[in-house]
């Protein structure tokens, strides 16, 4: 009986022992990779940082940085365009995310900036202050305050609807209201329209819905056909609420050099490929600091011009998604970086945020 | 000490250490108790509540390939039918785990499992013990929410397997016995999430989604794309109108479509079950 109990305690040893061994093991997440852009015949200047004086060690520090899987976690891809030309391209985490699009959150909102300013352009919309009820009177509930909610408002998320991000994720995506517009224009708000700043999804996807409705196509189709038609971009993906309406806070799914084209399109104040897609006006009007946000803590001090981000400091401008993806353009310098990244993670612990990118591509704006 | 491991290391050395205390007096107790005569166990059925305390360990490449692992604990209910010859047992269980990878990111895993098992003795030798030989049913839904990776979508992989299954038991007296199970998975219908979801919000706060959702797309798989194989040691105590169980178990699945997912499990599992007459 003693010999039982001997190998039935070695048994269970061994099993301990087991235990030891049987935690999944971690596997490289992020791989070096080449960052020299291949020439395809998708509408990009490939070029080398020597051709546009770049010094190649200050990107070899960028790319280190990138790289290190102790920052910037969820990162996908790092871009940088200068003088038109594309320079530096890298992909960490696999090669053929060159080729599959990725979940851009909500740089949409930028998009939508642009495919409301050529709404603009084609006399869709008579003004800025045109107010949402004139297009949209159905869709409005008694209180008459909202009725004096304009454009300019929903641009600046300065509408007052009180709907807060994570709720508008989970009721429009989740719980689906029969009408989504109705159902946002009945929340409360949270101020007078026009008076105060809150970065919130409701106010771009009612700027789609009134795309939809004055020029009869879906933000998707108004932009594939007015913007990305021109830019070559069709590897695409634009997510929808249940009942069709094109989200225009973060339904664009893009590759990274398309997301390039877009920055390079708006550096060059509208046009791409000698041809002008959108009004330079608009451009220059959108990407200008309109409202003083909450981020204000110096010296990240981050303002809003209708759907991009403004950093006065560097005299730049940058659509910005959840999870660390960007469009950050620098005019003076000629420079557009983009990068993407996992889209649905925890900005806290996981993801790239504003602050951080900057510090990663601080040394080529300085 | 602490300052030459690395956290995920103390993770899994703290949660061994829970598994030891808890484990090695129980095994102790059990070994060193007097003998007295008491009925046998054959022809009766038995059923009772199942607690377990678990190390979870899981990796889904789907998102990112770095091992999350934690404590965790299931509750269940088993039901041991014992024949001459045959021996049925089927336990329903529910889990949670509380993981963490070695930056210290969090994420949950939650299990759902139903296990009935057939097995028919082939020999039974006093000096050498019986040996039994069968097949086991596993059905196991493992969700995982990688709350700092993705707190948008659900992450799963979910089986309804058939294998074969032997055991290995061994009379220590004449109320204790030891026994040793092995399964392994043959044929499998598994379900995993998409390669890509375009979706930016899953239906998470609807709690029928979660079993909803991980039943989908289920294809038929061969240990090729899909392995697993599960273990339990235990010690039985026959206490005349009950049995009590000490286990220790090891399940292990790994699944490679669309990327690979590993999940595993080591277990302490306590059963305390009640004879009767079903």
């Amino acid at each position: 009986m003693k010999s039982d109990k001997t190998q039935i305690v070695c048994l269970i040893c061994l099993v301990l022992f087991i235990t030891i061994l049987q935690c999944a093991p971690d596997a490289p997440f992020k791989f070096n990779n080449t960052t020299v852009p291949e020439q395809l015949n998708d509408g990009w200047a490939v070029g080398t940082p020597d051709e546009v004086d770049i010094d190649q060690a200050i990107l070899n520090q960028i790319y280190l940085n990138f790289v290190s899987e102790d920052r910037f976690f969820n990162a996908i891809s790092l871009l940088i365009v200068k003088n038109g030309m594309l320079v530096f391209e890298t992909y960490c985490r696999d090669v053929s995310d060159r080729d599959h699009f990725s979940h851009v959150q909500s740089v949409t909102k930028s998009v939508t900036s642009i495919a409301f300013g050529k709404a603009l352009e084609e006399g869709y919309i008579d003004s800025l202050d045109q107010t949402l009820y004139s297009v949209i009177p159905d869709k409005f509930p008694a209180d008459i305050r909202k009725r004096s909610i304009t454009f300019r408002d929903l641009l600046t998320m300065t509408s007052g609807l009180l709907f807060d991000n994570d709720d508008f994720s989970i009721e429009i995506y989740v719980d689906k209201p029969a009408d989504p517009i109705r159902y946002i224009l009945n929340k409360p708000l949270y101020a007078d329209p026009g008076e105060q700043f809150y970065y919130r999804d409701c106010d771009p996807h009612l700027i789609s819905y009134s795309i939809q409705r004055l020029t009869g196509m879906s933000e998707e189709q108004w932009v594939k056909e007015h913007i990305f038609n021109y830019l070559g971009i069709t590897n695409y993906y634009w997510d929808r609420d249940h009942t069709g309406i094109s989200m225009g806070a973060h339904g664009l799914h893009l590759i990274p050099r398309d997301l390039a084209k877009i920055g390079q399109m708006i550096l060059d104040h509208g046009r791409w490929n000698n041809i002008q897609v959108v009004d330079s006006a608009w451009v220059e009007i959108s990407t200008q600091s309109h409202i003083e946000t909450n981020w204000q803590t110096e010296p990240f001090i981050y303002d809003y011009g209708y759907y991009w981000w403004t950093i006065p400091r560097r005299q730049a401008f940058t659509a910005l998604g959840h999870g660390g993806n960007f469009i950050f353009v620098v005019p003076d310098k000629e420079l557009v970086i983009v990068m993407t990244s996992l889209p649905d993670v925890d900005d806290d612990e996981v993801g790239t945020k504003l602050n951080d990118f900057e510090d990663l591509i601080n040394p080529l704006l300085e | 000490m602490r300052g030459f491991l690395s956290l995920d290391v103390r993770i899994r050395l703290n949660s061994l250490t829970v598994i030891t205390i808890i484990l090695l007096p129980a095994i102790l107790i059990e070994i060193s108790n007097s003998q007295d005569h008491i009925e046998s166990t054959a022809n009766s059925s038995y059923l009772g509540i199942i607690f377990s305390g678990n190390l979870t360990s899981c990796r889904e490449d789907l998102l990112v390939p770095l091992g999350f692992s934690g404590p965790g604990f299931t509750l269940g209910a088993d039901y041991t039918r014992m024949g001459e010859n045959n021996d049925f047992d089927i336990f329903m269980r529910f889990g949670l785990a509380f993981l963490k990878n070695r930056f210290s990111h969090k994420a949950y895993a939650a299990s759902i499992e139903i296990h009935p098992a057939w097995v028919k003795r082939l020999s039974d030798d006093v000096e050498s013990g019986e040996f039994r030989v069968g097949f086991g049913l596993p059905m196991k839904m493992n969700n995982i929410f990688i709350e700092s990776w993705d707190d948008s979508h659900l992450y799963w992989l979910t089986s309804y397997s058939i294998g074969p299954a032997c055991k290995w038991q061994k009379k220590l007296s004449s109320k204790r016995e030891f026994s040793v199970y092995l399964e392994i998975p043959v044929i499998s219908l598994v379900s995993r999430p998409p390669a890509y979801r375009h979706n930016k919000q899953e239906a998470l706060t609807h709690l029928t989604y979660h079993f909803t959702e991980p039943n989908k797309h289920l294809s038929l798989e061969l240990p090729d794309i899909y392995r697993a194989f599960f273990i339990n040691l235990h010690l039985r105590r026959n206490m005349n109108h009950a049995l009590l169980n000490v286990g220790l178990e090891f399940n292990y699945n790994y699944c490679s479509e669309p990327k690979d997912i590993y999940a595993l499990n080591t277990s302490i599992i306590l059963s305390y079950q009640w004879r009767t007459g079903l």
